[in-house]
């Protein structure tokens, strides 16, 4: 028999793991996702599916287990088990096949890598920590123009960035009864570097190299609802909503370019001045949805998200955006949970999404669509378990109509959720 | 765990080194560019220099070429170029009782430049300097103005018709009564000739006079071994010579003196330097619009007030300028033209104030660029980036942008090359923005 009178911490063999799993989301976080050219515009590509409901499409407003730390909607944390203590870690591999009408090409990155842990503080009050990616900016353009005015004289021009914003969170949550409230406060922190090299070809002249980046810190508050009824003896239906207010985030935007000359090599300096000092905008986001869970093996879910990203504003200045919607469905099938073969205890998830990004160019919504399916696999190891989500995502983002661009995607989503029993005491030794 | 891990570190290792570039163009914004905008120069106008250095002064280390005749040039006028250069004793067969004298030569080796109507006879005098020259005295320079008297009675005179074969040939017979002089000196081993200041001193020098009916000129170089008076004797058995050469120790008194007469065309407007021929006003039929010319020798060059780019978008830089001339088409069949041009700095009254240098200390010089099969597309192109960027940074940038181009001053006396311009010039600038 076990109680949770003596804390037992099996740290010697985690630790490195977690180790392991923070270099890695790091590495995640700082390396070069040369990607989409779509993520040029404002903070970066906003993540339309992640957390560990990907292969759901993405739900997330209602979801709540005690096996995920479901850390997009704060208030589900009181789902998770009392005594255990719950470390999550995920990273999405994306390979894009990027078209337009006339040419193509591939792409490859790794993403929204994800870090959080959880456990319960006081009888019905849970807490949360760790690492997100909120948006993400990778673009390397490389593009061989004519000079304006000239009839047989180009240049090129580079057009590139990279960085984005990224959270430390750290979250609570109550439940009362069958009503739970939850709120995250997370530090947005994150570069948002945007790089530009005009480069004539022609002789004895100058190119230029410019940079431009904005600083972002501070904090956002992210509440969660969740209320979970019983219909039946045989099933529940829970509602949920996530959201957080506009809030202007402190940041600062710094310009350096300079000249070089093609001869010499010599620079001159044009630009090292800070451009302002003031904030961007982070719109209202909000999510609401349901879900609805038959006999502990069948649950149906449904969210709707939209962030108006039409008050986008940086530095008081309106980047001219539409607001952002998302909708998602998902449906999983757990054959039976306490099944005698592997396969019986498996989570087998089907989903979809649609969304209306916040980008319009040449008269046309830069639209995503997505078609999930995965599988949540339990895997029991002495004193803790493990569950090994795995999640494909098929969609297509953008279109080659106006000379715009067509992403067709495939991606690959990872999330390790450890339970362990650290607040656990052994009544017999 | 090891199994996840590697997993994990697949996705890493997948997820590197994309190549996205060139795609997509019309999803930007065109915010950032270059673009190119023409100016025309219309403030353009054709000087003529009043004076300017045809000699290399004391501090010359080398020679140079030497041009000598008489053309009649259809753009330009009547143009003259008359070498004035010293000589010293340089030696030969030793000059002793047994030789007699024969005769005395002045040969000169043509160097293959030649302008004009090569057709006819021209005919040269060789006169004697009656004074050295007298140098400038704040530079020792000699002008292309600076007159230096001789004897009326030349030493002797030439007519050759000026075929290459000819002037490789180029000898004038001198007055025996100077060759048996120089003959007896030698023979003498006289103070004269073994001290080449005395010498200087004495013979003065020669100037090269070419007949005012000329019809072409020619160059020569002026070196030792391309001028000389040789002393022609003999002995029982041998014809020998004995020469005096210009010497690089009075470099400084070899000079060519210039003369242009424009009568008959606009630029006899043109009186002295301070003058200015607008491109419009050298209008004339056949040339519809207006012409600017810059040559060597005759003195004539281009002079522009530069536009100042107006101060515009804050991230707008100027990444480069140059300003373009183009030739009049078929205006170089017969008189080529120039290698290179090159910028001056000028001021209202036309003063050649010094030359237009890059960074790094060169001369900023125009070329041509040639266009095959399209000889109307061919023009000269002079990369002002770095002067015309602190131009433009100058407070007082319209009373500095005064320029003139030219064929270089210090070859002016070495070529008749000639740049006919029938367009308004323009300046080109490229500007990138980059914000």
């Amino acid at each position: 028999m076990l109680s949770t009178n003596n804390i037992h911490f099996p740290m010697k063999k985690i630790i490195p793991l977690y180790l392991l799993c923070f270099l890695f989301s790091w590495q995640v976080f700082s390396q070069n996702n040369t990607g989409t050219p779509y993520s040029m515009y404002g903070i970066g590509l906003l993540q339309d599916n992640y957390g560990p409901y990907t292969s759901l499409g993405g739900v997330s407003a209602a979801m709540r287990d005690n096996n995920n730390i479901n850390f997009l909607n704060p208030a589900s944390y009181t789902a998770l088990d009392s005594n255990r203590f719950y470390f999550q870690f995920g990273v999405t591999g994306e390979y894009v096949h990027i078209s337009t009408h006339k040419e193509n090409s591939s792409y490859r990155v790794a993403q929204n890598a994800s870090l959080n842990m959880a456990f319960r503080i006081y009888k019905n009050l849970f807490t949360s920590l760790g690492f997100n990616q909120r948006s993400d900016i990778g673009y390397d353009l490389y593009y061989y123009k004519m000079i304006n005015g000239s009839d047989n004289e180009y240049y090129n021009q580079q057009i590139s960035g990279e960085g984005g914003l990224n959270d430390f969170y750290l979250g609570v949550a109550y439940r009362f009864g069958n009503l739970s409230l939850g709120v995250n406060t997370s530090l947005v922190f994150g570069n948002i570097e945007k790089r530009v090299n005009l480069i004539p070809l022609i002789s004895d002249s100058y190119y230029i190299n410019s940079r431009n980046k904005i600083a972002v810190f501070d904090a956002i508050f992210t509440a969660g609802i969740q209320y979970g009824m019983t219909l039946s003896p045989k099933s529940k239906l829970t509602l949920g909503t996530a959201f957080n207010f506009s809030s202007k985030m402190n940041a600062r935007k710094d310009l350096e370019s300079y000249k070089v000359n093609t001869s010499t090599q010599s620079s001159e300096t044009l630009d090292n001045e800070r451009l302002h000092n003031g904030n961007i905008s982070y719109p209202l986001r909000i999510s609401g949805g349901f879900a609805y869970d038959y006999k502990d093996k069948w649950t149906v879910a449904g969210d709707y998200t939209f962030q108006e990203m039409s008050s986008y504003k940086e530095f008081g200045e309106d980047q001219e955006y539409n607001d952002y919607h998302k909708a998602a469905i998902g449906v999983s099938l757990l054959p039976a949970r306490y099944g005698r073969y592997w396969w019986q205890r498996n989570k087998y998830n089907l989903g979809a999404y649609a969304v209306r990004s916040q980008i319009e160019l040449n008269n046309v919504h830069i639209n995503t669509y997505g078609v999930t399916f995965g599988t949540q696999m339990p895997v029991y190891i002495s004193n803790r378990e493990l569950l090994l989500g795995v999640a494909f995502d098929l969609g297509i983002r953008g279109t080659e109509k106006n000379g715009l661009i067509q992403e067709k995607y495939a991606k690959i989503r990872l999330n390790i959720a450890f339970k362990e029993g650290w607040f656990m005491k052994r009544k017999i030794d | 765990m090891k199994n996840f891990s590697f997993i994990f570190c697949l996705i890493l290792c997948w997820a590197c080194n994309n190549d996205v570039t060139s795609i997509g163009q019309d999803l930007l914004n065109d915010d950032s560019y270059v673009e190119l905008v023409k100016y025309n120069i219309e403030n353009s106008s054709t000087i003529k220099l009043d004076s300017f250095p045809t000699s290399t002064a004391k501090t010359g280390s080398e020679l140079y070429n030497l041009i000598v005749g008489a053309i009649n040039d259809p753009v330009t006028g009547f143009t003259n170029a008359q070498p004035y250069f010293s000589l010293v004793p340089a030696g030969g067969d030793p000059i002793n009782s047994i030789h007699r004298f024969d005769s005395i030569t002045f040969n000169i080796k043509y160097n293959g430049q030649i302008w004009g109507d090569t057709n006819q006879i021209q005919t040269f005098h060789l006169h004697q300097l009656t004074r050295l020259p007298i140098l400038h005295e704040q530079n020792d320079f000699l002008y292309n103005t600076t007159v230096t008297p001789y004897n009326p009675t030349p030493l002797g005179s030439y007519q050759i018709l000026p075929h290459r074969r000819h002037l490789d040939k180029f000898c004038i017979r001198l007055d025996d009564s100077l060759g048996l002089e120089l003959f007896d000196k030698v023979k003498y081993n006289d103070e004269y000739i073994k001290n080449a200041h005395y010498f200087v001193q004495y013979f003065k020098g020669v100037t090269l006079i070419p007949d005012n009916n000329n019809t072409c000129i020619f160059g020569f170089a002026a070196a030792a071994d391309s001028i000389s008076i040789q002393l022609h004797f003999h002995d029982a058995e041998n014809e020998k010579v004995y020469k005096f050469t210009p010497s690089i120790a009075y470099n400084e008194y070899t000079y060519e003196k210039l003369h242009n007469d424009a009568a008959g065309t606009p630029y006899a407007a043109l009186t002295k330097q301070t003058e200015n021929l607008l491109f419009y006003e050298a209008a004339r039929p056949g040339i519809s619009y207006g012409q600017l010319v810059t040559q060597g020798l005759s003195g004539y060059a281009i002079k522009m007030r530069l536009p100042v780019a107006p101060a515009g978008d804050k991230y707008k830089t100027i990444v480069k300028a140059e300003i373009e001339l183009r030739p009049q088409p078929s205006s170089y069949k017969e008189i080529k033209l120039p290698e290179t041009l090159y910028l001056y700095q000028s001021n209202p009254d036309n003063d050649l104030i010094s030359a237009i240098t890059k960074p790094d200390g060169n001369a900023v010089t125009g070329t041509l660029i040639r266009e095959e099969n399209r000889p109307e597309e061919e023009r000269f192109v002079i990369n002002i980036t770095d002067y015309y960027n602190t131009l433009c940074q100058s407070n007082d940038a319209d009373t500095k942008n005064y320029v003139i181009v030219s064929v270089p001053a210090d070859l002016m006396s070495g070529s008749f090359n000639r740049l006919t311009v029938d367009r308004i010039p323009v300046l080109n600038i490229y500007y990138a923005l980059y914000e």
